[in-house]
């Protein structure tokens, strides 16, 4: 019984006596692998330690390294004169030759070249020009728009009444400039041709369009111009950028040889003053016999956004209706243009206006109508009072594509003594679309209308649809 | 002629009520050899040398103001100005080691369009912006636009209107941030 009462806490104290025993040796081993792992623990802090030092003296030396190579970079001489864009630019958009030697040409004039052994700079410009059209009635001007060749009567197929498609390349232009620099002065010099001379063909015949020198400050503080230019009457700057050659009917427009003073008295206000060759008269039975030149006054102001010239002429028309005698009339013309830049969100669209008034100045416009008209029973020569106008628009759509929508007006009030078929008015009407994917290469595409009224009431009308590709060079 | 004239006034008010784009991009240009990075402190230059060298203050103005809304620390060429005209790229990079800039943003008027025949006064030019590393002046990247950033009349640059320069420089901002160098 006695063993049966003690058996169970014997029993109890052997089971805790083998497990003491048996957690001291479990503990012992932890302790044993506790101590090996911080050992491969403070192994692996050395280590990066180590490599942290190693890169810390690698990071120096590199240092160090690019130190050395600004230094040397920086002992290479430079060229003052190269701009920045010339400088380690990769060779896929690196200029061509030709524009690093522009870019680094020590000029204010791109695109010359230095006449060796010489001051003398010269550059040739120029583009060709491709234009094709076809017109649905009778005109004789298949390379220009002339509202005035629009044929009123006794219209033949021939003209192109049934309609006629023209291809030309007359408009192309060759240029030659040059400069150079005398005391504290500048002679320029510009000789231009086309082959345009006859309007009423599509063949090229060469043309002399420009053929002047100029020499700045040479007197009364102005520069003077000798040869022959665009007339001091004209206001290019106002010129719509059509793609016809012509422009509008009321433009005032002609080239011929002149001498031409003009000084600038203030940035935005200038004068002219020239004396221009009595030639191109249209006379109306007589014959052109000149005596004095004309003489041209205007004043043009330019400021950011606004151009304006005014132009007055004062021209003596001479001529010979019979033989025996010369007969003369005063002619006279006032002209008021510019350019007009659109303001806010619609720049940089802008508009170009001129409003001409006169007798006796109709051969200067692009519709060259008849300066005078020859009074057979009276032996009188009649300056014939001319109105003309033009507006125009130009819309960018974007910096690569613009329209330029125009419209011109010419009306002379006839004499009677003036015959049936002469010129009373002509209106010009034009809109395009033109591309230009690069600054040297313009496409367009141009529809034009255009009507002639005679005295007697005859009338003819023209579309015109013209494209036109030019390349510049 | 009553009723050329009113067609006339019609298509002006149809291109009157178009507004169009002012600023186009031809090309980008990334070096493949340099991430993106951020500007940094920028020195700025705005300069053409057509139709002679000219640097543009007003344009340097509006990109140092643009950059600042970025919160870019910029500066224009002209407040170091060293002498008058293009500087040379000696003169830039005594400028850049000396106040340590991390970015050179370069704009240059590189081309006029002329699309009249008669005379050289154009509205459109071509401008390229380009980015450099500061401290090796290396080049990586640029952008070539067609723009209205320009009024050329009679010979001489006219002051670009303030909202065409600042939708162009906008542009080239967004730009760069598409390409990652903002």
């Amino acid at each position: 019984m006695d063993n049966n009462t003690q058996s169970p806490a014997i029993s109890a104290a052997i089971v805790f006596a083998i497990q003491a025993l048996y957690s001291q040796s479990l503990f012992a081993q932890v302790y044993v692998e506790a101590d090996q792992l911080l050992q491969v623990i403070e192994d692996q802090q050395r280590q990066l330690e180590e490599q942290e030092a190693q890169i810390q003296r690698q990071s120096a030396a590199l240092d160090a390294l690019r130190q050395q190579v600004e230094e040397l970079r920086r002992a290479i001489p430079h060229d003052p004169s190269l701009p920045p864009r010339l400088k380690n630019h990769p060779p896929e958009i690196s200029p061509s030759e030709l524009e690093v030697a522009i870019a680094e040409a020590p000029t204010d004039w791109p695109g010359s070249i230095q006449v060796f052994g010489s001051e003398t700079r010269v550059k040739i410009s120029g583009f060709a020009e491709l234009d094709a059209n076809y017109d649905t009635g009778a005109i004789v001007s298949p390379a220009e728009f002339i509202t005035s060749a629009i044929v009123t009567s006794d219209r033949t197929a021939a003209e192109g009444e049934d309609g006629q498609t023209n291809v030309s390349v007359q408009v192309s232009r060759l240029k030659f400039e040059t400069r150079t620099p005398w005391g504290g002065r500048k002679i320029s010099t510009e000789m231009a041709m086309d082959f345009l001379r006859d309007f009423t063909t599509a063949e090229p015949i060469l043309q002399l369009r420009k053929a002047y020198g100029r020499v700045s400050d040479i007197f009364v503080g102005g520069s003077l111009l000798l040869g022959q230019d665009w007339s001091t009457f004209t206001n290019l700057t106002a010129w719509p950028n059509t793609l016809d050659y012509e422009g509008p009917n009321a433009l005032p427009s002609l080239r011929h040889p002149m001498v031409r003073w003009q000084r600038v008295y203030h940035p935005t206000l200038s004068l002219q003053v020239a004396l221009e060759a009595p030639d191109e008269r249209v006379f109306e039975g007589a014959v052109e016999v000149s005596r004095w030149p004309d003489a041209v006054f205007s004043v043009i102001s330019q400021t950011d956004r606004v151009n304006f010239q005014g132009s007055f002429i004062l021209r003596d028309l001479r001529g010979s209706g019979e033989p025996q005698s010369a007969v003369s009339d005063t002619g006279w013309g006032v002209n008021l243009s510019g350019v007009i830049d659109m303001p806010g969100r619609l720049a940089p669209d802008f508009f170009s206006y001129s409003f001409s008034y006169g007798a006796g100045y109709g051969g200067l416009l692009n519709d060259f109508p008849a300066d005078a008209s020859y009074d057979f029973y009276e032996n009188r020569l009649e300056a014939i009072p001319t109105l003309a106008w033009y507006v125009g628009y130009q819309h960018w759509w974007t910096p690569c594509l613009y329209t330029v929508v125009t419209y011109g007006l010419v009306q002379q009030d006839n004499f009677d003594f003036q015959p049936g078929f002469a010129f009373r008015e002509t209106q010009y009407s034009s809109i395009n679309l033109t591309w230009t994917p690069t600054p040297q290469w313009l496409f367009g595409v141009e529809a034009l209308y255009g009507t002639r009224e005679d005295k007697d009431g005859a009338y003819g009308s023209v579309w015109r649809t013209q494209f036109t590709s030019r390349i510049s060079f | 002629m009553v009723s050329r004239g009113a067609f006339f006034l019609l298509v002006c008010l149809c291109l009157y009520g178009c507004h169009s784009a002012r600023t186009v991009v031809i090309d980008t240009w990334h070096s493949p050899y340099i991430a993106g990075r951020p500007l940094g402190k920028t020195l700025v230059l705005a300069y053409t040398l057509v139709p002679r060298p000219i640097v543009g203050l007003y344009v340097e103005d509006l990109w140092v103001e643009e950059l600042n809304r970025y919160e870019v620390e910029a500066y224009t060429w002209s407040d170091f100005e060293v002498g008058v005209g293009v500087p040379s790229m000696q003169e830039i990079a005594e400028v850049l080691a000396a106040h340590q800039f991390d970015t050179l943003l370069v704009t240059q008027l590189i081309e006029f369009k002329r699309p009249n025949r008669n005379i050289p006064n154009s509205q459109v030019a071509i401008v390229e912006t380009r980015l450099y590393i500061a401290p090796s002046e290396e080049l990586y990247w640029s952008l070539q636009t067609e723009t209205f950033l320009v009024n050329y009349i009679d010979g001489d640059i006219r002051r670009p209107r303030e909202g065409d320069a600042r939708e162009y420089v906008e542009t080239v901002i967004q730009k760069m941030m598409q390409g990652g160098v903002l």
